[in-house]
C-alpha cells in the first residue's frame, strides 16, 4: 500500500520544489494520517498512519497540528459514540501517546505558547443548532480542564502567541469570540454580520449564559433561514497580536480586524467561499483557501487586495499553511467521492504550483514538521 | 481501564514535582497567575468527597497553598474529573451525567525556565455521583406461598422524579415480626412460623409494605419430573418439582432452590439450571440436577450428548472485489431473476478508495454473480442499502460525502439490474444516515449527528418528506446505529444505551408509523449496542468493541439472546460468543442464526428450541465459513460485515473480498 503512495506521489510531481519540507496531513475520510516529505526529489509519501479507531465506522481525523516544541502532533477525530476525542502521538515514532475525549465533532487544534494546553473547538457540525463549546486539553496527562460553552459551530480556533487571549469563529451565528486563557471566560464578542459589525463588550469574562442576559438574547440567536451572512470559518492573528484576520466563508471576503478594539479595518475581497486562514510571520502574506474556486487564494496585505488564486490540483481545497518565509504554501484538497485527497506545495513568489503529493480522501488539516528553505 | 490509564499519565505528568525543585529562571514575561504559581506548595480542595446528583451542577472550590500552608492569591487551579461520572461546564463547575465513583482533581501548574517541563501540585478527592431522589418504591411480589420454613425471593423498584428506575437505590428490607417471617438484604423472605407479618421495603425516604402470611409447612416429599432418559447440550430441559403431603395429595405454591453438579471443565461446571427449573448442559456429561424447599429435596440425573450439529458449508460462488471494501448486501427477486445490492465503505486501508458506489449483481445463478451496473454517489460510506418489501424503490445510505451534505438516497428499481437515483433527502440529515429500515409508507433513519430517530415520508419517492422525530432525551448517551422493525415493533439500538423498543403499531399501544410510542428498554453495562434480529420471543442483540484489551486481531463483540415474552421487561437469557472475534450483522430464518462474525467469517447458529446459556459452548454453531481471498481488496483476511439467507443459500458481504454465496451442507458429514 504504502509503495504504491509513494508511486503515486512521485509521478505528481510537478517540478522538483527547491525546499525541502515535511508536513503531516489527515485525511478524514478515510481515518489515516500521512507523513509527506518535500524536496529536490519531489513529493514523497513517507507513511501512513491509521487513525481508525472504529475500522467499521468512519472516525474522521478533521484537524491537525504540532507542539510548539515540535515533540508531538495532534489529531481532532471528529466522530465517536457520539462524543469526538483528541489524539496525541509522538513525532519521533508517530506512536500513540494519548488520547482525551471531547464534545462533538471536535475541529480546529491550537496551543497555548508552551504547549501545555490545547484549545479545540468542538464544531458540533452535524448536530442540532443548539451552542456548543471550546475544550481546553492538559496536553501532558491529555485530560480535558474545561469545556467551555461560545457559540452555534465554533471553529477555526487561535490561541494568540503571547497566550493572553484566544479566539475562535461561530460559523452559524456570526460570531468572533474572544476568550481569556486566565478566566476560561468570554471577554468580547464582535458580530460579523456584514455591514452590521459590532463589539459585545463585556465588563468581566463571561459564560454565554451572562452574555444573554446582558444583551439581549441575541449571543445564541441562529440566523434566519436563507440569510447571507458572513459564516465565519476561521479566524488569524498575526504573528505580533496587532490585527486578527476573519474568513468569511459566505460573504466571500477577510476582514482586517484591530485586535485591541476589534474594530474592522479592512475589507478584503477574495473568490470564492474563503475557508481556512494562515499568515507569514511578517504579517505581509495572508492565504486562503478558496473552497468554491478550487484555488488559493494569495492577499497582500500592505495592498489590502487578493492578488492571485492559484488553481489547486484537486477539487476542494480545506486546510493551508505557510511556511515562516512567506515564500511557500501548502494546501490541503479534500477531493471529491472518489478522489483522492492531496497535498499541494505553492511557491508565492512565483504563483505556482510546485507538487503535489496525493493522500488519502478527505485531506483537511496539516502542519509543517519542519522546513528548510 | 480508560480511566487507570488516564490516572496514570496524570501522575506521571505530576511526578517531576515530588522529584526535583524548579531552577530559578526570569519570571519577568509570565503572568501574574503564572508568578503566583510559582510559589504554591500544595492544593487543597474544599471537602473530603464531592457529592453530586444526576441533574445537578456544582461549583468547584480549592485553596492553592504556599510552603507555610498560607493561601496563595492569584494562583489559577485547573480541574479535571477521571471518569465519565460529571463533565466540566467551563472551568471549574461540574455536571453529573451518570451515578458512579470517580476523582476530581485540582491542580495547579508550575511554569518552568524555557526549554524545561513545567510541574503540577494536585490534589485529588472522591467524587459520588448518586442518581436522583428516590420518589417511590414498590414491592414486586413473588410467586408461590410462603410456608414455614421455606423462602421467596421478593424484589424491589425503586422511581426517580422523571419516572425511570434509579440505578443507584439500594433498597434495605424489614419485617415486623421476625418470629413469624425474617427477611435478608437481598429481599429474601423465609417463613419462620405460621401466622402474619409485614414486609417494608425502603429506598431514600419512600417505602413500600407488605402483607405476608405464613402457611404451615405440609410438605412430606419432594419429586423432580421432567427430565427426559436423555438430552443433547443446549436443550431446555424444563424441570418441575411437585410436593405432597403426607396424605400424598400435591402442595400448591411451593418454589423450590435449584442446584446441579456434574461435569466441571476447568472452572467452569458443564451445566446450569435456572430458578424457574430450567436446565441447560453445555458441556455433554452426567448431571445431578437437585430440588430443594426447607429442609426437603429431591434430586434427578440426566445424561447429556453432544448437541451434533456441525456440518460443512461450501462455496457456492463469489462477486470477488479487489478495488472495494464492501459493505452491506440485500438480495431481491424481480421477474424471476434473483439481485444482490451490495454497498462499499472507506475502510481506511487504500487512501484513494472510498465507499461511494453499490455494486449491483444478478445473482439467478448464485455460482455466477454477472456484475450487471454500479451506482455511484457523493459519500465516503454506504452503510445500509435495501429494497422495500414491494420491490418498488431502493433506499442507500450516505456519509462522508465530501461536501459534508450527506442523506438518504431513494433509488428507482423497476428495472432491478440498472438502479437510478430517485431521489435524494438531505434535510436535517447532513451529518449522514448510518441505518435505514422501511415501514408502510416511511422509511426510518438514525441520525449520526444528533442520535434521533428521523422518520421520513416516501408516499412519493421522489419528494421525499420528513414526518416526523424519536429521540430518548438523554444527551449523554444518543447515538443512535441501528433501527430495525417487525411486526410493529421497533427496535433502536442506542449504543450506550442499549435497546429501545417502540410500538409502531403491533403493541395497539398507540404508536403509529410515525409517531412511535416507547414501550420499554433493554441495556446492559458493556454497552456498544450495535444492531438486532427479533426470532420468535427472542430478541437477538449484537455488541460491537473495538479497542478492548483483547481486541489484538480485532473487535469483539457477541451475540445477546434476550427473552420478549414480556415485552415490557426485557430479560437476558443467553448468548453466542466466538472467542476469537467480534459480532457484526446477522439473520434468523428457520431455526437458524446466521451471523457475520468480522474476522470470524461467517457462523451459522442453531438456534431452534428454547434458548439458555451459552449457546457456543453447547456446540450450537452449526457451520462456519471463513470469508478469505488472496486476491481480495485485503488478502487472506475475513472481515465478514453481514449475511442473508436467501432460496436456500447464504449471501455474505465481506468487507475485505466481496459478496460471497455459500450453502450450508445438511447432508454433508457431521462436523464435530
Amino acid at each position: 500500500m504504502l509503495s504504491a503512495l509513494l508511486i503515486a506521489a512521485q509521478l505528481q510531481a510537478a517540478s522538483p520544489p527547491s525546499p525541502r519540507l515535511t508536513v503531516y496531513v489527515a485525511s478524514e475520510a478515510v481515518d489515516l494520517v500521512s507523513r509527506v516529505h518535500f524536496g529536490p526529489e519531489g513529493a514523497t509519501v513517507e507513511k501512513v498512519i491509521k487513525v481508525d479507531p472504529r475500522p467499521s465506522e468512519n472516525d474522521g481525523p478533521h484537524n491537525l497540528n504540532i507542539s510548539p516544541d515540535g515533540r508531538y502532533w495532534y489529531t481532532s477525530v471528529a466522530h465517536g459514540t457520539p462524543n469526538g476525542t483528541l489524539w496525541k502521538f509522538d513525532t519521533a515514532t508517530d506512536s500513540l501517546v494519548g488520547t482525551a475525549v471531547l464534545s462533538r465533532f471536535p475541529a480546529t487544534i491550537s496551543f497555548s505558547p508552551d504547549g501545555e494546553f490545547a484549545w479545540v473547538a468542538n464544531f458540533n457540525l452535524y448536530g442540532d443548532m443548539v451552542p456548543s463549546s471550546v475544550s481546553v486539553v492538559y496536553t501532558p496527562a491529555m485530560q480535558e480542564v474545561a469545556r467551555i460553552p461560545t457559540c452555534l459551530m465554533p471553529h477555526g480556533m487561535r490561541v494568540a502567541a503571547d497566550g493572553s487571549r484566544a479566539w475562535m469563529t461561530c460559523m452559524m451565528d456570526d460570531k468572533v469570540v474572544e476568550l481569556d486563557p486566565g478566566s476560561y471566560g468570554i471577554t468580547r464578542v464582535l458580530l460579523v454580520k456584514p455591514g452590521a459589525e459590532r463589539v459585545l463588550e463585556t465588563s468581566r469574562a463571561m459564560q454565554p449564559a451572562e452574555l444573554d442576559q446582558q444583551h439581549g438574547h441575541m449571543f445564541h440567536d441562529a440566523p434566519a433561514a436563507g440569510s447571507t451572512g458572513c459564516a465565519p470559518t476561521w479566524v488569524q492573528p498575526a504573528a505580533d497580536g496587532r490585527r486578527l484576520y476573519v474568513a468569511c466563508n459566505r460573504h466571500s471576503e477577510v476582514l482586517e480586524v484591530d485586535a485591541a478594539s476589534l474594530s474592522v479595518l479592512r475589507r478584503i475581497a477574495t473568490g470564492k467561499a474563503p475557508y481556512n486562514l494562515a499568515i507569514s510571520a511578517d504579517g505581509r502574506t495572508l492565504v486562503a483557501t478558496l473552497k468554491g474556486a478550487q484555488a488559493l487564494s494569495v492577499i497582500d496585505l500592505v495592498a489590502g487586495k487578493e492578488v492571485a488564486q492559484l488553481r489547486t490540483s484537486h477539487t476542494v481545497p480545506s486546510g493551508v499553511q505557510i511556511t515562516p518565509d512567506g515564500r511557500y504554501a501548502l494546501v490541503t484538497c479534500e477531493g471529491k467521492a472518489a478522489e483522492a485527497g492531496a497535498v499541494d506545495l505553492f511557491d508565492l513568489g512565483a504563483r505556482r504550483l510546485l507538487s503535489t503529493a496525493q493522500v488519502g480522501a478527505g485531506a483537511g488539516g496539516l502542519q509543517i514538521l519542519s522546513y528548510e528553505p | 481501564m480508560r480511566l487507570s490509564l488516564a490516572w496514570g499519565l496524570l501522575v506521571a505528568a505530576a511526578a517531576p514535582l515530588a522529584a526535583q525543585q524548579p531552577a530559578p529562571f526570569d519570571t519577568t514575561a509570565l503572568t501574574p497567575a503564572q508568578r503566583a504559581a510559582l510559589r504554591v506548595a500544595s492544593v487543597r480542595l474544599a471537602g473530603d468527597s464531592i457529592r453530586i446528583t444526576i441533574g445537578d451542577t456544582l461549583q468547584l472550590s480549592a485553596a492553592a497553598l504556599d510552603a507555610a500552608g498560607n493561601p496563595v492569591a492569584g494562583a489559577r487551579i485547573l480541574y479535571n474529573v477521571a471518569g465519565r461520572e460529571a463533565v466540566l461546564v467551563g472551568s471549574d463547575r461540574l455536571a453529573a451525567t451518570k451515578p458512579g465513583r470517580s476523582e476530581v482533581r485540582g491542580f495547579v501548574i508550575k511554569p518552568a525556565a524555557p526549554g524545561t517541563r513545567a510541574t503540577m501540585v494536585s490534589a485529588s478527592v472522591p467524587l459520588i455521583v448518586t442518581d436522583m431522589p428516590v420518589t417511590s418504591v414498590e414491592i414486586r411480589p413473588a410467586d408461590g406461598i410462603l410456608y414455614a420454613g421455606t423462602t421467596l425471593q421478593f424484589g424491589a423498584r425503586a422511581l426517580v422524579r422523571d419516572g425511570r428506575e434509579s440505578e443507584d437505590a439500594e433498597p434495605t428490607w424489614s419485617t415486623d415480626r421476625p418470629r413469624v417471617a425474617t427477611v435478608d438484604r437481598f429481599g429474601q423472605v423465609t417463613g419462620v412460623t405460621a401466622g402474619t407479618a409485614t414486609l417494608t421495603v425502603k429506598a431514600g425516604a419512600v417505602s413500600a409494605t407488605r402483607r405476608l402470611t405464613v402457611a404451615p409447612n405440609p410438605i412430606a416429599q419432594l419429586r423432580v419430573s421432567g427430565a427426559p432418559d436423555r438430552a443433547r447440550t443446549g436443550d431446555v430441559v424444563r424441570l418441575k418439582v411437585d410436593a405432597l403431603n403426607a396424605q400424598g395429595r400435591p402442595v400448591p405454591g411451593v418454589v423450590p432452590v435449584w442446584t446441579v453438579s456434574g461435569v466441571q471443565t476447568g472452572d467452569d461446571l458443564g451445566a446450569r439450571v435456572w430458578a424457574d427449573g430450567a436446565f441447560v448442559a453445555e458441556e455433554a456429561g452426567l448431571y445431578t440436577v437437585i430440588a430443594t424447599v426447607g429442609q426437603r429435596s429431591a434430586r434427578v440425573t440426566i445424561q447429556a450428548d453432544p448437541r451434533a450439529v456441525g456440518r460443512p458449508v461450501k462455496l457456492v460462488g463469489r462477486g470477488l472485489q479487489t478495488d472495494h471494501s464492501t459493505s452491506e448486501v440485500h438480495v431481491w427477486g424481480q421477474n424471476g431473476r434473483d439481485y444482490a445490492y451490495v454497498g462499499t465503505h472507506a475502510a481506511g486501508v487504500r487512501p484513494n478508495v472510498t465507499g461511494n458506489v453499490v455494486f449491483v449483481y444478478d445473482v439467478t445463478d448464485p455460482a455466477k454473480p454477472v456484475l450487471t451496473d454500479s451506482l455511484m454517489v457523493n459519500a465516503r460510506v454506504i452503510n445500509d442499502v435495501l429494497v422495500n418489501d414491494a420491490g418498488t424503490i431502493g433506499v442507500l445510505t450516505r456519509e462522508g460525502a465530501a461536501d459534508r451534505k450527506n442523506g438518504l438516497v431513494v433509488l428507482d428499481v423497476t428495472d432491478a439490474a440498472h438502479p437510478k437515483i430517485l431521489s435524494e433527502f438531505t434535510d436535517s440529515l447532513t451529518s449522514g444516515i448510518h441505518n435505514t429500515w422501511f415501514y408502510q409508507h416511511v422509511v426510518y433513519v438514525t441520525n449520526d449527528g444528533t442520535g434521533a430517530l428521523h422518520i421520513i415520508d416516501l408516499s412519493d419517492p421522489k419528494a421525499p418528506k420528513h414526518a416526523g422525530r424519536w429521540e430518548t432525551g438523554d444527551p449523554n448517551n444518543r447515538y443512535l446505529h441501528d433501527v430495525w422493525v417487525r411486526d410493529g415493533i421497533m427496535y433502536l439500538s442506542y449504543w450506550n444505551d442499549g435497546v429501545q423498543i417502540l410500538d409502531v403499531g403491533g403493541l395497539q399501544r398507540g404508536g403509529t408509523a410515525e409517531k412511535p410510542v416507547f414501550v420499554s428498554k433493554f441495556a446492559y453495562p458493556i454497552g456498544n449496542t450495535h444492531n438486532v434480529w427479533r426470532d420468535r420471543n427472542y430478541l437477538f442483540i449484537g455488541d460491537e468493541i473495538f479497542g478492548c484489551p483483547q481486541c489484538i486481531n480485532g473487535p469483539r463483540g457477541y451475540v445477546h439472546v434476550v427473552d420478549l415474552s414480556d415485552i415490557d421487561h426485557p430479560v437476558e437469557v443467553g448468548k453466542f460468543e466466538v472467542p476469537e472475534a467480534g459480532a457484526h450483522n446477522m439473520w434468523a430464518e428457520d431455526g437458524k442464526l446466521y451471523i457475520a462474525y468480522y474476522q470470524g467469517g461467517l457462523r451459522v447458529v442453531d438456534i431452534s428450541g428454547d434458548l439458555r446459556g451459552d449457546l457456543y459452548r453447547q456446540g450450537r454453531q452449526v457451520g462456519y465459513f471463513h470469508t478469505a481471498n488472496d486476491k481480495g481488496f485485503t488478502p487472506n483476511s475475513p472481515m465478514a460485515w453481514g449475511p442473508q439467507p436467501y432460496k436456500g443459500n447464504i449471501f455474505v458481504s465481506d468487507m475485505h473480498s466481496g459478496l460471497w454465496v455459500v450453502k450450508l451442507d445438511e447432508q454433508g458429514p457431521l462436523i464435530p
